[in-house]
């Protein structure tokens, strides 16, 4: 089964070594709730390319995440979670208790298909914990996450402390 | 060998577009011919020929017929990478031979890696053909991340106020197996586009350079959430996903050949070589004899690429993904006026949830504002940079939402699907009268798309793009003259409410019948634009009014080349036949000269691809009027 791993020790408080968080720098864990998208591409100017401004174009250096990863998103054999480009919709499906970036991180998660709507449930009643602050960046949200998953009974064996 | 004289062997890009229809008609016939040499020629190989003229090895190599090379071919691949044989792009046969070298592992180049051309591998394989088995751990790696047994076909629609994506685009997501079960966020989306720079889009040339082929384009692969993200989200663009019935092998095949595609350039064309164009490509390889790119000689519009693909059998199920601006209005629609104001103050003041406004609410109707209230918010500051007290007003709302019993909601309804829309081009056969020059009899032909009184079902009714449209008249004295030349023409009038504001602009350039300073019609060339707003008056009924800049070379006027300021105002809505229109247009040039226009048009929408319309115009400057009204019948095709 894969395990959510507590990311207090590997992601330091500080934004500035990010670059030593799994992924590298751009994998987003700094990322703050809210962030929305930057970048924006003119429209009108977008029109007639349907561009794309990035090199990096194809699967294997980008995973599932986005982040710059030539090797999976994996860290002490443990599996790890990054809604560092979701962070938006997760947090309006969780306060909801309902919606399609809630499932995929649940997918992610690899909680099993029995227990989805207990982590729903679960989630959307500790949302006030999850998202603590609106200052709050992915890898805090992925840590308390991982915490309220700790402490159910029926989650906490998706977690590897 | 006599034959070749004719053919310049030459590749020259540039005519490709336009001479892709005759060359598709020459290349009926070039192959037989080849093979007829090929064949009379003793040392050559017959089964090697005929299977590099093999319709499946032509399309692994994107060849398509062409005047200019020896073997009657080329690949729309400009890029050395994916040739293994060094005049590869221009011959199917020594790209084959010298495949077959590399894949049998008697031809060391050092720079092409067997474990590149997987689809390549397996096709020949299927062939007879018998390789030591390839160990590629990286495409294995790849092949498990993409997890995949079925396709789908993503079509995001046009964007509000963007008519110039009216045309849609589209993209392939590879679906888990189970697609039930897991989650089409994680689906890996394959996307064909042009890459740019930071430097291109400062550049004037960036949309030139986008329609001619002057950026490279390239297949880019990203999670589906992050299409979602910048369709869904970001442009506000409704997505129409068509999941393809194909099996698990065909699609194997298919991401087989994405493998053999990483990081290849081709050019990109906006009109013909453009993303749609080719996933067709991508898609044609399921089967031998299927060719879906052949219907797109010229121009392959996106909507038009899903017809194919609708025609061809491929489509099992439409599944519609409703944009969050069309989740809001959905929202909003069954507020009243005060529970608006809310939701509008609330979005900028999350205290409110606490009002007495609010307590008096059901808790059903305090859930839909609060969350009306959040879409809102975060579609305002959609593109803005991250602010600390959005922010703050977010975590309050999703706070107050958290706190409510869930939200019993239904979705949006799913409007008529685009592929159900009137078709791309249009002809038109009509007869009117005009006040000096009488009676006459109008066609029209028209390359592409929509305008505003069209045939409104699968299309926005707020915006309208034309390209090539002309018109031809043809008096009773047998006296034929053009009429119109309408090169390009752009309008997008969205109404604007308390949540929505999009500016209503315009922009068109040709040729048409105007009056000179001598109060005579003259043919003149014309570029015009215009920004303003649009507003509902009531359900159906919409105004708008803009000012307008329009520059015309005249010869009737003492000096050609006029400018005029202007007003471009009217209503426009919807009856029973179908979409009506009242306009008028004031033109103060500068020579002094007022033109007044106006126009009252009706269509009456017959059937999908059938209208009739009715146009009564007057227009009057200094001593010159004229007034005119036609009948007309349009045939979509």
């Amino acid at each position: 089964m894969k395990k959510l791993i507590l990311t207090t020790a590997l992601i330091v408080a500080s934004s500035s070594v990010f670059a030593g968080a799994p992924g590298g720098e751009s994998c987003g864990w700094g990322n703050m709730l809210f962030e929305g998208q930057s970048g924006t591409p003119s429209h009108v100017l977008g029109a007639t390319t349907n561009g794309s401004s990035s090199n990096n174009t194809f699967g294997m250096t980008s995973g599932t995440n986005g982040c710059d990863v030539s090797e999976p998103l994996v860290y002490q054999a443990d599996h790890m979670v990054n809604i560092s480009y979701m962070m938006d919709e997760l947090s309006e499906d969780m306060a909801r208790g309902d919606g399609e970036a809630l499932n995929a991180v649940a997918v992610m998660i690899g909680i099993e298909q029995q227990d989805r709507d207990h982590f729903a449930a679960v989630t959307h009643d500790h949302f006030s914990q999850i998202f603590s602050s609106n200052d709050a960046t992915s890898a805090q949200v992925v840590n308390n996450l991982a915490v309220v998953m700790q402490n159910d009974e029926t989650l906490s064996k998706y977690i590897a402390s | 060998m006599v034959e070749y004289v004719f053919f310049y062997p030459l590749k020259h890009r540039f005519f490709l577009p336009m001479s892709r229809f005759l060359m598709s008609v020459l290349g009926k016939y070039l192959p037989v011919i080849l093979l007829y040499l090929f064949s009379s020629a003793s040392h050559a190989t017959p089964s090697i020929t005929q299977l590099a003229h093999s319709p499946m090895w032509l399309k692994l190599g994107h060849y398509h017929p062409s005047m200019f090379t020896d073997s009657g071919y080329t690949s729309y691949v400009d890029d050395t990478a994916f040739f293994i044989s060094s005049d590869g792009d221009n011959n199917p046969e020594t790209e084959l031979k010298a495949t077959i070298a590399l894949l049998a592992q008697t031809l060391q180049v050092s720079d092409k890696q067997p474990c590149r051309f997987q689809a390549r591998y397996l096709w020949l394989t299927e062939q007879g053909y018998q390789f030591p088995p390839l160990s590629c751990p990286e495409y294995d790696d790849w092949r498990k991340q993409l997890e995949s047994d079925s396709l789908t076909l993503v079509f995001p629609a046009a964007h509000m106020n963007g008519p110039s994506s009216m045309f849609g685009h589209t993209l392939l997501r590879f679906d888990p197996p189970n697609v039930a079960k897991d989650s089409l966020w994680l689906s890996w989306a394959v996307t064909f586009g042009a890459i740019t720079t930071e430097e291109d889009e400062s550049s004037i040339f960036y949309a030139w350079k986008g329609l001619a082929g002057g950026f490279p384009g390239k297949f880019v692969m990203m999670p589906y959430y992050r299409k979602l993200q910048e369709y869904n989200r970001l442009e506000n663009r409704d997505i129409w996903e068509y999941r393809l019935n194909l099996s698990p092998e065909q699609t194997a095949f298919i991401s087989s050949h994405i493998w053999e595609l990483q990081d290849i350039r081709f050019d990109y064309y906006f009109f013909d070589e453009n993303c749609s164009f080719r996933l067709l490509e991508l898609l044609e390889l399921v089967d031998l004899d299927l060719n879906l790119t052949k219907r797109f000689p010229i121009v392959a519009i996106p909507i038009d690429t899903v017809r194919a693909i609708l025609d061809a059998g491929l489509v099992e199920s439409v599944y519609y993904r409703p944009s969050n601006q069309t989740t809001l209005q959905h929202f909003l629609a069954p507020l009243n006026e005060t529970e608006q104001a809310l939701v509008y103050d609330m979005a900028q003041d999350p205290s409110l949830m606490q009002s007495d406004a609010m307590s008096r609410l059901s808790e059903q109707r305090q859930a839909k504002i609060i969350q009306s209230s959040y879409k809102y918010l975060r579609y305002k500051v959609n593109s803005a940079q991250r602010s600390p007290e959005t922010a703050k007003s977010s975590l309050a709302l999703l706070e107050g939402i958290n706190k409510l019993p869930p939200l019993m909601t239904s979705s949006p309804l799913e409007p008529i699907k685009p592929e159900y829309g009137h078709n791309s081009s249009m002809m038109a056969l009509g007869g009117g009268h005009q006040k000096s020059l009488g009676n006459y009899v109008e066609l029209q032909g028209r390359i592409t798309y929509h305008d505003l009184l069209d045939n409104n079902d699968g299309f926005s009714n707020d915006a309208e793009i034309i390209m090539g449209d002309v018109r031809v008249r043809g008096y009773e004295d047998n006296y034929w003259q053009l009429e119109q030349l309408k090169i390009v023409g752009i309008r997008s009038q969205y109404p604007q409410d308390r949540f929505f504001k999009p500016w209503s602009w315009q922009i068109q350039t040709g040729l048409e019948r105007q009056p000179g300073a001598d109060d005579k019609q003259h043919l003149a060339a014309h570029v015009n634009g215009g920004a303003g707003c649009s507003l509902s008056l009531s359900n159906q009924l919409k105004w708008f009014g803009l000012a307008t800049l329009r520059m015309e070379h005249n010869s009737g006027f003492g000096q050609n080349l006029q400018l005029a300021p202007g007003i471009n105002s009217g209503i426009n809505s919807r009856n029973a036949l179908g979409n009506w229109r009242l306009e008028w247009q004031l033109d103060q040039f500068l020579n002094g000269q007022l033109r007044s226009i106006s126009t009252l048009r009706q269509q009456w929408e017959v059937d999908r691809n059938n209208g009739i319309r009715l146009d009564a115009r007057y227009e009057s400057q200094d001593h010159f009027n004229n007034y005119e009204m036609s009948l007309s019948w349009r045939r979509y095709f």
